[in-house]
């Protein structure tokens, strides 16, 4: 019964499987573009737009405007609180399988 | 190149050597560098001729890691950015990475990426002294080396974000034997093994980036 009970408090922003994926994937590579994200996670563009919206919305990820060479280029990243919720959520979802 | 990597940071790490720049760029430096040295190698005895190829080499090898992020950076904007997207390049290794992950059975992911491109060239330079510093350099010597060569690269990168393919292996060890075949003069035979690295390299790179651009045509507009 406790673990249904943390599993619902799961926080339900990186509890979404795309959304985790992108999460996942800044976590790992670092900073990553939108055309990069669209290959590696197989989303589609609208669909990654919404996700990294509500992303940004909670301040996990930062979304930032620069230049490669005269190209603009838009880049994704984690925060810090996108960081730390990362971690917290892998640690009780651990905590919650291994009972 | 094919890459099979299981972590998304083995993935983006790979994705950096996904163009073939960084294979033709170090290339094309080996090239030059022993290209440079062949001429008036000859003219010096054996034994100053490996001790001077090896500091050259040396400097060679420091000056290209020195800068060869900022080439490669400028490049890429240039060439292939926004073909693919982007995401960021590897991280540099840490100081001792390279030793912690050769000690582990199964280094963690991040760590074994990181340390890649520090244990490669740790490799090729602990190689290259031996072959520019041997006493009486017999000709037996070339072709142990380059096999001895092949098979720790092979081992080292198999895991890696850039792994050399077996074939690639086995084209550098069966190169020793041009040596024997050849019976090349002492004084430029490592300069020689690094012009064929050089030129295997750059081949290598030059095609996967033919291959790349023709796969992936430019896009107008950024990638979002």
């Amino acid at each position: 019964m406790q673990a249904a009970q943390d599993v619902l408090g799961l926080d339900r922003i990186v509890h979404e499987p795309a959304r985790l994926a992108i999460m996942l994937i800044l976590d790992q590579a670092g900073e990553a573009d939108f055309l990069y994200l669209q290959r590696e996670g197989g989303f589609t563009q609208g669909n990654l737009s919404g996700h990294l919206a509500k992303l940004e919305d909670a301040g996990y990820v930062e979304i930032r405007k620069t230049f490669k060479g005269k190209v603009p280029l838009t880049v994704v990243g984690l925060t810090q609180k996108g960081k730390r919720a990362l971690a917290g959520y892998s640690w009780k979802m651990l905590a919650i399988l291994k009972r | 190149m094919k890459v099979d990597v299981a972590s998304p940071g083995g993935r983006a790490a790979a994705y950096w050597f996904s163009d073939g720049l960084p294979d033709l760029l170090l290339g094309i430096t080996l090239l030059i560098t022993a290209t440079a040295c062949l001429p008036w190698l000859s003219h010096l005895s054996a034994r100053a001729a490996g001790v001077i190829f090896f500091f050259i080499a040396s400097a060679a090898f420091l000056l290209h890691f020195a800068f060869e992020r900022r080439v490669l950076e400028s490049l890429k904007a240039r060439l292939t950015y926004p073909r693919t997207g982007y995401v960021q390049p590897p991280e540099e290794a840490e100081r001792g990475a390279g030793l912690v992950s050769l000690s582990l059975s199964e280094p963690p992911r991040r760590q074994n990426i990181t340390s890649f491109r520090a244990r490669v060239v740790m490799i090729c330079w602990a190689f290259l002294y031996i072959g520019s510093n041997a006493q009486d350099n017999p000709a037996w010597l070339p072709p142990v080396l380059t096999t001895a060569l092949a098979a720790v690269i092979y081992l080292a990168s198999r895991n890696s974000e850039r792994p050399y393919s077996w074939w690639s292996a086995v084209i550098l060890a069966l190169s020793g034997l041009l040596f024997v075949l050849l019976s090349l003069p002492v004084q430029i035979r490592p300069s020689l093994l690094l012009m064929f690295a050089g030129l295997w390299l750059a081949a290598q790179g030059g095609c996967t980036l033919a291959d790349y651009l023709h796969t992936n045509p430019p896009r107008k507009d950024e990638s979002r």
